[in-house]
């Protein structure tokens, strides 16, 4: 009896010292972690619209760069986002939540829709973020679309846990790069079947839209969930944007 | 002349008690991570810091840790050190952490950590130990970064993500340049590249027993 | 995850969503003890168990104790340790009851705790916000997949052995040969059932 009780409390014990020592070390290094996490997810959200690093040129990037790559000077970063863009909270209300229900977003009362002008000629560009199923878990990706839905502006994952080397090349360049003239126009024409995955394109979507993305291989489901995602989350998006335009300062 | 404990060892670890090719462990973690070489090392260094000081704080204990709760005490101090990794790691290099991040949960449940803590570390002295520990890592960490190496340059046709096979078929003479053997980054490809590793080592070593 | 339907969660997981052939974890033992269909079954059964257990009691430490106070990045740590706690338990009933199955599996009992497929399967209850009837039948088809798979692979191996194989392919070898193979064919299954 008394030798149970003496290893139970042992257990305890040590539990407990490195419970602790973890605690210390997790309160320690807190604001750091939040810290990188939100440096990246700045870095990301530039991706999306197309703004990089000074003197950093699209086409000089490699195929299997990642966003992290790139070369953002801190505070650089953070003054670019606060001027080129904003953000607007759009209510999320009854009739609009009905479209949700295939998608894996799960809201508040409000969601976040961000909104860059760059020049004064052309039409804003919206950005927003999307989640979806991949193969070992969520996917969340943030995606720039022009305002009238007419072609989206590139895509960023910001989160995702898929195989290192199949499914994770999502955040590569080479697949991210066919989402810079993506045609998306079919989810206004209510056809978003119209966005198709396919086994080879034998050219990027430069000036042209296309509404063609290619697959990784080997990764068939991560790139399955993706094209669901976007499926679903673009066309709850258009709604929820075409009920908001006056809100969102867009042209009718 | 008799070898000393420490030679022993790493004679062990390294080559004739290789715990992939011989022990069959931490097999998980070789079928998942050898698919690119920089996360195979990056898995090596964690796995063999992990298992070095595991093995210490084990064998620092090993005379007060009741028997009933040895082996619940074991993976508390191993997936302690685990958890200490990652989170410095993603403190201080997070670039670095988001290659080891999908594996953090393999380095915990790696058979090779816990087979050394009952086997070695929880009787022997805690100076071995830590040798030990730091042996069986490297031991695992060489086995897989060959492994990687041919299913990196297979599968990708890269070493260290630096393109290489594609120039070397353009030098040859093969216009459409390297084709991506799938299989290679696919978890057969594993299976099939340790399977190979495996049938060498064993005829190697059954040579060299041959000889002596 | 609503409106899933646990049986169709514990036949996916059985089948086209295998743990062991399809998502690759518990991969040490199942090479090593799969040489006779005895101990592989003994040990297939230990895994069912243990799998459905901690399944079960991993989903109320977490949702229930870990995220109401905060320390979720402690998941590993405190699940780790009630499979270890749920192991050394079952190990005692075994020697117990069981002498032989006790000798015979020798060291890959106490392996159990660190098979990754039972890390494994708590993990992605979480990260699949599984519910608790969901996660226990998750839980028992991951235990009864892996069962299948390595009762499939002692009786390929025992059929084997009185086949002519190169010598030093002997034992892990040929074993990882066959896995890779079964893993190619159950590379057709995947994506077939939606389980997330």
């Amino acid at each position: 009896m008394k030798r149970s009780l003496a290893t139970v409390l042992f257990m305890m014990g040590m539990t407990a010292v490195f419970i602790a020592v973890l605690a210390i070390l997790n309160a320690a290094t807190q604001s750091r972690i939040q810290t990188n996490l939100e440096i990246q997810e700045s870095k990301s959200i530039l991706y999306a619209f197309g703004i990089l690093p000074d003197g950093i040129d699209e086409s000089s990037l490699s195929g299997t760069m990642t966003t992290s790559d790139l070369d953002w000077d801190e505070s650089t970063l953070l003054e670019t986002i606060g001027a080129e863009l904003s953000v607007v909270r759009l209510a999320v209300t009854d009739d609009i939540r009905a479209l949700l229900r295939e998608s894996m977003l799960v809201p508040g009362d409000s969601i976040p829709v961000y909104l860059h002008q760059g020049s004064t000629d052309s039409i804003p560009t919206l950005g927003f973020y999307m989640r979806g199923k991949g193969l070992w878990g969520t996917i969340q990706a943030f995606i720039a679309v022009k305002s009238d839905f007419s072609c989206a502006v590139g895509i960023d994952f910001t989160e995702q846990v898929e195989t290192p080397g199949l499914g994770a090349r999502i955040t590569e360049q080479e697949f991210k790069g066919f989402f810079r003239h993506l045609d998306i126009s079919g989810i206004t024409r209510s056809a978003p079947d119209e966005i198709i995955m396919v086994r080879s394109k034998s050219e990027l979507n430069t000036v042209q839209c296309t509404s063609e993305l290619q697959a990784v291989t080997g990764a068939t489901q991560t790139c399955n969930g993706v094209l669901n995602m976007l499926r679903t989350d673009l066309k709850f998006y258009y709604q929820l944007i075409q009920m908001n335009r006056d809100v969102l300062k867009l042209e009718s | 002349m008799a070898e000393s404990k420490a030679v022993q060892i790493l004679k062990d670890d390294l080559w004739r008690n290789n715990p992939v090719t011989v022990q069959i462990l931490g097999i998980c973690s070789t079928l998942a991570v050898t698919n690119i070489f920089m996360n195979t090392l990056i898995m090596g260094l964690g796995l063999t810091f992990v298992t070095a000081f595991s093995a210490l704080t084990i064998s620092l204990l090993r005379n007060v840790i009741p028997q009933r709760v040895r082996m619940m005490v074991q993976t508390l101090v191993i997936s302690s050190f685990v958890v200490i990794v990652d989170i410095s790691l993603k403190a201080y290099v997070p670039d670095i952490s988001k290659a080891l991040g999908p594996y953090v949960g393999l380095i915990i449940t790696n058979c090779i950590i816990m087979g050394r803590m009952e086997a070695f570390a929880s009787s022997n002295t805690p100076g071995l130990a830590f040798w030990d520990g730091l042996m069986s890592g490297i031991g695992y960490s060489w086995v897989l970064l060959v492994i990687a190496f041919v299913r990196e340059l297979l599968g990708f046709g890269t070493f260290l993500g630096v393109q290489v096979m594609d120039p070397v078929m353009q030098a040859m003479g093969v216009s459409t340049g390297w084709v991506q053997w799938s299989f290679m980054i696919m978890a057969p490809g594993g299976f099939f590249m340790l399977a190979l590793f495996i049938w060498i080592s064993n005829n190697l070593s059954a040579a060299q027993s041959k000889k002596a | 995850m609503e409106g899933l339907s646990p049986w169709i969660l514990f036949f996916a997981a059985i089948f086209t969503g295998n743990i062991l052939l399809t998502y690759f974890l518990g991969m040490c033992s199942f090479l090593s003890v799969s040489k006779q269909i005895k101990t592989a079954s003994g040990l297939g059964l230990a895994v069912i168990f243990v799998l459905t257990i901690t399944a079960a009691l991993n989903w109320i430490v977490y949702w229930h104790l870990l995220q109401p106070l905060g320390m979720e990045y402690l998941r590993y740590i405190v699940f780790i340790v009630v499979i270890a706690a749920t192991v050394q338990l079952l190990e005692m009933f075994i020697e117990r009851y069981s002498e032989s199955l006790y000798l015979n599996l020798g060291i890959f009992l106490p392996l159990i705790t660190v098979n990754c497929a039972i890390l494994g399967v708590s993990l992605f209850m979480i990260i699949r916000k599984y519910t608790f009837i969901q996660s226990v039948a998750f839980g028992a088809g991951s235990g009864i997949g892996w069962f299948l798979a390595i009762l499939a692979m002692a009786g390929i191996r025992e059929r084997l052995n009185e086949k002519k194989i190169p010598a030093a392919l002997h034992g892990p070898g040929i074993a990882l040969i066959i896995s890779g193979i079964m893993a190619m064919a159950f590379i057709g299954f995947s994506g077939m059932v939606q389980i997330q």
